[in-house]
C-alpha cells in the first residue's frame, strides 16, 4: 500500500513555493492528499495496479489550478506571516509592528476557526478573572483601601479596650468615654492627634409624620483635621464649635444625603434641618463616599458637644459610647503606642471599677469594628479572595492543559513553520500572542462577571457604603494585571513546549507522539484541579451547613413578623413646679399604652399585641436579683441577669414557650401578690436541686419577694451565639422596670403595611408623639446570618465553577489519552480484550487522578478548616458529612466526565485503529 | 459528455442536493456525484476543489475542518442558509426545464 504521506510529500513538492500562509497551504495539502489517498485506494480496489492508479491520479493534478485555488482560498491579503523570509526581510518597509499586527490577525483567525476551544478558554478565564476581580473589589473596600478621603490611613488606629471581668470571659470593645479621649490628648510625643466620634443609626430626621431614621455621626472638632479630609462645599466644624461649654448646633451633610434630600442644592449652606427635634444649621457637605473611619453610610455630621448628653458626660468613666482614633507619629512603634494608651488610661482613671481601671488599651487597625475585632465579613472576604484565587488557578491550570494539548496537536504545523524558516522567537511570539488574545477576551468577559458577582457580594454586605462605585480604576488596573499575568502563565508553558519541537522528529511522528514530560505535567494539573475543587466544595458545604444551623437555631422567640414600636413624646408644655399637671400627664401616658394595645388587638391584620420594656434583639435591661438565703448569684458566661417588665400576653405574642407553671395573666396587677417568670437557665442556676416554682425572688429594688409562677424557655438576646444567661420576667403592672414600654406586635399580613398603619394610628391617637421608632428583630437576626450566607453563596458558586472546569479538563484529558492510545487499544481489542476491560482502562486513568486530587483536597480542607472555625456556625470544619459529600461529588463528576471518551474507547475498531496514522 | 457549462451548473445543483441533509468531505462528494450521475459527471482534485471554492465564495456552502477523536482531521462541507434557498429555486427551474425538454422532445416524436 502506498504510504499516505507520499501524497503529502508529492503535493508539498509541487506547491511549496506559493507565498501564502503556511497554515492555509498545509490545510490544502492535507485536504487534497486525503482525496488522492482515497481515490487511489478506490482505483486499486477496482483492480488497477499501484503504478496505474498513481499515474492516473498524478495526471489529474493540475499544479497551476491548485496553486491559484490555494492563493484564492488564502484570501485577498495573501499575507504569509510565518513563511520563509517573512520575518521582515522579505517585506521592504514592514517593521516589527507590522509583523506583530500580522501575527495578531493570524492569531485571531486561528482562534475564530477553533470556536469551541476558544469559547471554553474564554469562559474559563472570564469566570476565573471575574471572580477574582469581584472579590478583589470587596477586599479592597473592606481591607485594603480603607475609609475614603482619609490621609495616610495606615497611621490611623482605633483604640480598643480589653478588660477581664471577674467570673466572665475577657471583653473587648472600641467604645470608650469622653474622659478617656481627653486623657489620651495629654500625650503629644506618641500621637500626632487624637479624635473621637460616634455613629448612631437611629437619629430622627424631620418631625412627626415625616420623620425618618438617618445615620448621624457626631465627632470632636479635631476629627476632620486628623483624618485630613476636605469638604466639597462649605466647611467642616471646628474645635471652637465643639466647645462643651458653648456647643454650636451645626451640621455637615453627607454627600449622598445632600444629593437625595436636597438634589445637590449648592445654596444649602446656611439652611436649617431638624435632627432629633433639635435645629441644626448646615455649614458644609462632606466629600462623596466619606464615611468617617468606618465603612457604613453617614448622613449628617454634628459636633460631639452639640448632641444631647447627660449632664456629666465629660467626666464619667463608667458609660462608654465614643470611638477614639489616634494618629501615631511615624517613628512610633505599635508597642510604644499601646503602652502609652494603657498608661494614660490608668493614670487618668477616676472611676470606681477596679476591672475598668486595669483595662489594657491597644491601637488596632482602623477596619476593626466597634466590638474591637475584625468584622466577620472582613475575615470572610479575605478567605473568599483566597478562594477566588484558587478558582483562577484552576481555570489557568485548565487553560494551560488545553493549550498544551493543542500545541501537541499543532506540533506538525509548528514543525512545518520551523522547517519553512520561521524563527523560534517568532513562533513563541505567536503562541504568547494567542494566549494574550485569549486572556484579553477572557478579561473583558470577566469584567461582566465581576459586575454580576460583585452585585451579589455587595447585596450580602449591605452595611457598607458602596456608593463610590465598585468597578473603579484600581479594579480595572487589577483586572488588566491579572489578565496579563494569566496570559504569561498560560502562554509561556505551551509556548516553550511548542517551540522546542524538532522539525524532523515532529514531521515524522504523527500526533501520536505525546512526550512523557507533558503527560506528567498534565496529570499534576488534573490532580491540582480536583484537589482545589474539593476544597471549594467543602467550603461551600460548611457554609451551607452554617446557614442551615443558623436557620434551624431555636431562638426561644419567633422573630419573623415581629415589630416593636417605641414612642418619643414632645416635651410637655408644663411648668416644672406644676406637680398636679405633671402627674396628670404621667397617668395619661401610662393609660395610653394599654388602651392603644387593646385597640390594636382588634385589628384583623394583627396577630398579637403586648407591651415590654425589654425585647430580645431590640433592647435589653440588666438588673440585680437576689434569692433570700443565698449570698450571691453566680455569674454566667452570657452575662446578666437580665430583667424584662412585660404585659401579660407577652409570651403569646413573641411565642416564647412556658415550659412549666403558668404565664402572666390579667390578674397579675399592681397591688396583687408579686409574681415572676424565670427562664430555664435561671431555674437551673438558682435552684439546682429543687423545683423553682413557688420560690421567692427579689427583683431589682423591690421590697419583697416575687413568687416564681412559671419557667420559660431560654431565648437568645443579642446574637445567635449568645450563651445562656439568667432572664427574669415581671408583670409591668407590678414592676415597671426600665424605660417606657414598646409595643410588641406580631403582624398577620405584610410586615411593612402593618408597620406603616400602626405608626400612622399612633401619631393620630396622640398629638404629643414626636417620633415613632420602629424595630424589626428579624432584620437583626437575618443580618447576623448574612456572613454565612455570603460564604455559602460565593463558595457554592466557585465550587460549582471549579467542578465544571475540572470536569471539562478531565474529559479532554481522557479523550486525549484515548486518542493517543488508539493503536494500543486496537491491538488489545484485536487480541481479544473485553470491552469492559478497555473501558475500565480509560476510566481508571481519570479515577486515579480524581481520587488522588480528592485525598489531597480533603487534607487541605481539614488543615485550612482549622482557621475557618470562628467563621462557621454550629459546624465543625471536619464535618464528616460535608467532607463525604464533597469527595463523592468530585469522584462522581470525574466518572461522568470520563465516561464518554471511555465508552468510545471500547468501540474502537481494531482494523481502523491499526491503520490510524 | 456534457458541455462544461452544463456540467458545472448541474454539479452545483447536485452538490447542494447532496449537502442538504449532512456535511460531506470532498472525496465523498466526488464519488457520490459520479455514482448518482451514473458516470456522466466526474471530478478530480483539480476540478472539484475550485468548484467547491466558488460555491463557498458565493456563500452557498461552508468548508470546515473537523477533528474527530480517533480520526484524522478532515475538511467537511456543509450547506448554508443561502445554499438551501438556491437549491430550492434551482430545483424549481430544473423541474421546469426538464418538463419543457420532455415536452419538446415528445412533441418532436409525435
Amino acid at each position: 500500500m502506498t504510504p499516505p504521506d507520499d501524497w503529502r510529500a508529492e503535493l508539498r513538492r509541487r506547491l511549496e513555493s506559493i507565498e501564502v500562509n503556511p497554515a492555509d497551504l498545509e490545510d490544502a495539502i492535507e485536504e487534497f492528499a486525503q482525496h488522492l489517498e482515497s481515490a487511489e485506494l478506490d482505483l486499486r480496489a477496482r483492480g488497477r495496479s499501484a503504478t496505474e492508479a498513481r499515474t492516473q491520479l498524478l495526471s489529474e493534478v493540475n499544479d497551476a489550478t491548485l496553486r491559484e485555488l490555494i492563493r484564492r482560498r488564502s484570501g485577498p491579503q495573501r499575507e504569509s506571516p510565518l513563511a520563509v523570509g517573512a520575518d521582515g526581510a522579505g517585506h521592504p518597509g514592514a517593521g516589527r509592528t507590522a509583523d506583530v499586527m500580522r501575527d495578531i490577525q493570524f492569531g485571531l483567525r486561528t482562534l475564530l476557526r477553533e470556536r469551541s476551544f476558544t469559547a471554553f478558554v474564554v469562559t474559563a478565564l472570564a469566570l476565573g478573572l471575574g471572580a477574582n476581580v469581584a472579590m478583589f473589589g470587596v477586599v479592597d473596600r473592606l481591607l485594603l483601601r480603607g475609609p475614603l478621603h482619609v490621609r495616610d490611613a495606615h497611621q490611623l488606629h482605633r483604640v480598643v479596650s480589653a478588660t477581664r471581668p471577674i467570673d466572665q470571659p475577657p471583653q473587648r470593645t472600641a467604645y470608650l468615654t469622653y474622659a478617656q479621649y481627653r486623657a489620651f490628648q495629654a500625650d503629644t510625643t506618641v500621637f500626632a492627634g487624637v479624635a473621637a466620634y460616634n455613629v448612631l443609626h437611629g437619629t430622627m430626621y424631620g418631625v412627626r409624620g415625616n420623620a425618618r431614621p438617618v445615620h448621624r455621626g457626631s465627632a470632636t472638632g479635631n476629627f476632620f483635621t486628623l483624618l485630613g479630609v476636605r469638604p466639597v462645599l462649605g466647611r467642616f466644624f471646628t474645635e471652637r464649635e465643639d466647645d462643651p461649654d458653648d456647643p454650636q448646633r451645626v451640621v455637615v451633610l453627607g454627600y449622598g444625603f445632600w444629593q437625595s434630600e436636597f438634589g445637590g442644592d449648592r445654596n444649602i449652606v446656611g439652611r436649617t434641618i431638624h435632627l432629633d427635634y433639635s435645629v441644626y444649621t448646615v455649614i458644609g457637605i462632606a466629600p462623596r463616599g466619606f464615611t468617617g473611619v468606618g465603612l457604613s453610610r453617614v448622613d449628617a455630621w454634628v459636633p460631639e458637644s452639640g448632641v444631647p448628653h447627660s449632664t456629666n458626660w465629660q467626666t464619667i468613666w463608667h458609660w462608654p459610647w465614643l470611638n477614639v482614633v489616634v494618629r501615631t507619629r511615624p517613628e512610633v512603634s505599635m508597642a510604644q503606642a499601646n503602652d502609652a494608651l494603657t498608661r494614660l488610661h490608668r493614670n487618668g482613671y477616676r472611676g470606681r471599677s477596679e476591672v475598668d481601671r486595669n483595662a489594657t488599651l491597644t491601637a488596632e487597625p482602623i477596619h476593626f469594628t466597634t466590638a474591637g475585632v475584625e468584622a466577620t465579613q472582613t475575615r470572610l472576604s479575605r478567605w473568599l479572595f483566597g478562594v477566588s484565587a484558587a478558582v483562577l488557578l484552576i481555570a489557568c491550570a485548565n487553560v494551560v492543559n488545553l493549550l498544551l494539548a493543542r500545541t501537541m496537536r499543532r506540533r506538525r504545523e509548528l514543525a512545518v513553520r520551523l522547517a519553512l524558516g520561521a524563527s523560534r522567537v517568532r513562533i513563541v511570539r505567536l503562541l504568547v500572542l494567542e494566549a494574550l488574545l485569549l486572556a484579553l477576551a477572557g478579561g473583558l468577559a470577566g469584567v461582566a462577571v465581576a459586575y454580576a458577582l460583585g452585585a451579589t457580594a455587595r447585596g450580602l454586605i449591605p452595611d457598607v457604603d458602596w456608593s463610590t462605585g465598585f468597578v473603579n480604576g484600581r479594579l480595572l488596573v487589577a483586572t488588566a494585571a491579572f489578565a496579563v499575568l494569566v496570559a504569561m502563565l498560560v502562554g509561556v508553558l505551551p509556548a516553550m513546549h511548542g517551540s522546542s519541537a524538532n522539525p524532523g522528529d515532529a514531521l515524522k511522528a504523527g500526533t501520536r507522539a505525546g512526550g512523557g514530560r507533558t503527560a506528567w505535567v498534565r496529570s499534576a494539573l488534573m490532580v491540582t484541579q480536583a484537589a482545589l475543587s474539593v476544597v471549594l466544595l467543602v467550603g461551600a458545604g460548611l457554609f451551607v451547613r452554617s446557614v442551615r444551623e443558623a436557620a434551624a437555631l431555636d431562638l426561644g422567640i419567633a422573630t419573623d413578623r415581629l415589630i416593636t414600636f417605641k414612642l418619643d413624646h414632645l416635651p410637655p408644655r408644663i411648668r416644672d413646679d406644676d406637680t398636679a399637671a405633671i402627674r396628670r400627664e404621667v397617668s395619661r401616658r401610662n393609660a395610653f399604652y394599654p388602651t392603644v394595645a387593646e385597640q390594636l388587638r382588634a385589628w384583623p391584620e394583627i396577630d398579637g399585641v403586648s407591651l415590654a420594656a425589654a425585647v430580645p434583639f431590640v433592647r435589653l435591661e440588666e438588673d440585680r436579683i437576689r434569692v433570700p438565703g443565698r449570698d450571691s448569684i453566680p455569674g454566667l458566661p452570657g452575662g446578666g441577669p437580665f430583667v424584662a417588665a412585660v404585659s401579660h400576653d407577652y409570651f403569646r405574642t413573641v411565642k416564647t414557650p412556658i415550659l412549666r407553671g403558668r404565664s402572666f395573666d390579667a390578674g397579675d396587677r399592681e397591688g396583687d401578690a408579686p409574681v415572676a417568670i424565670i427562664n430555664e437557665t435561671a431555674a437551673r442556676t438558682l435552684w439546682p436541686s429543687r423545683d423553682a416554682l413557688g420560690m421567692c425572688l427579689v427583683v431589682a429594688d423591690a421590697d419583697g419577694c416575687a413568687t416564681v409562677v412559671g419557667v420559660a424557655a431560654d431565648t437568645k438576646r443579642r446574637t445567635l451565639r449568645d450563651e445562656a444567661a439568667i432572664q427574669v420576667y415581671v408583670p409591668r403592672e407590678q414592676q415597671p422596670i426600665g424605660d417606657d414600654p414598646r409595643f410588641v406586635i406580631r403582624a398577620r399580613d405584610d410586615v411593612a403595611t402593618v408597620t406603616a398603619k400602626v405608626r400612622q394610628e399612633l401619631l393620630r391617637l396622640d398629638p404629643t408623639i414626636l417620633y415613632v421608632y420602629v424595630d424589626r428583630p428579624h432584620e437583626d437576626v437575618l443580618a447576623q446570618a448574612r456572613p454565612w450566607r455570603l460564604g455559602a453563596v460565593i463558595f457554592m458558586l466557585f465550587g460549582v465553577l471549579a467542578l465544571i472546569v475540572a470536569a471539562v479538563g478531565l474529559y479532554s484529558v481522557v479523550s486525549y489519552v484515548v486518542t493517543q492510545r488508539t493503536r494500543e487499544i486496537g491491538v488489545r481489542i484485536a487480541l481479544g480484550a473485553q470491552p469492559q476491560a478497555i473501558m475500565w482502562m480509560a476510566l481508571s486513568n481519570a479515577l486515579a487522578l480524581a481520587v488522588t486530587g480528592v485525598v489531597i483536597g480533603l487534607l487541605l480542607s481539614v488543615t485550612a478548616g482549622r482557621g475557618m472555625t470562628p467563621l462557621l456556625f454550629g459546624t465543625a470544619p471536619t464535618d464528616p458529612i460535608v467532607l463525604a459529600i464533597a469527595a463523592g461529588t468530585m469522584v462522581l463528576v470525574a466518572v461522568a466526565a470520563a465516561f464518554r471518551p471511555a465508552w468510545r474507547a471500547r468501540r474502537i475498531d481494531p482494523v481502523e485503529a491499526l491503520r490510524f496514522e | 459528455m456534457l458541455t462544461a457549462e452544463l456540467k458545472k451548473g448541474s454539479a452545483e445543483f447536485l452538490i447542494l442536493a447532496l449537502l442538504k441533509h449532512r456535511a460531506r468531505h470532498g472525496y465523498e462528494l466526488s464519488k457520490l456525484i459520479e455514482s448518482r450521475s451514473r458516470g456522466t459527471l466526474s471530478f478530480n482534485v483539480s476540478s472539484l476543489y475550485p468548484l467547491l471554492h466558488r460555491m463557498e465564495e458565493r456563500g452557498w456552502i461552508e468548508g470546515r475542518w473537523v477533528e474527530q477523536l480517533g480520526e484524522r482531521r478532515r475538511r467537511f462541507y456543509s450547506i448554508t442558509r443561502d445554499g438551501k434557498k438556491t437549491l430550492a429555486t434551482q430545483r424549481e427551474s430544473w423541474r421546469e426545464f426538464v418538463e419543457a425538454i420532455a415536452l419538446v422532445s415528445r412533441l418532436k416524436r409525435t
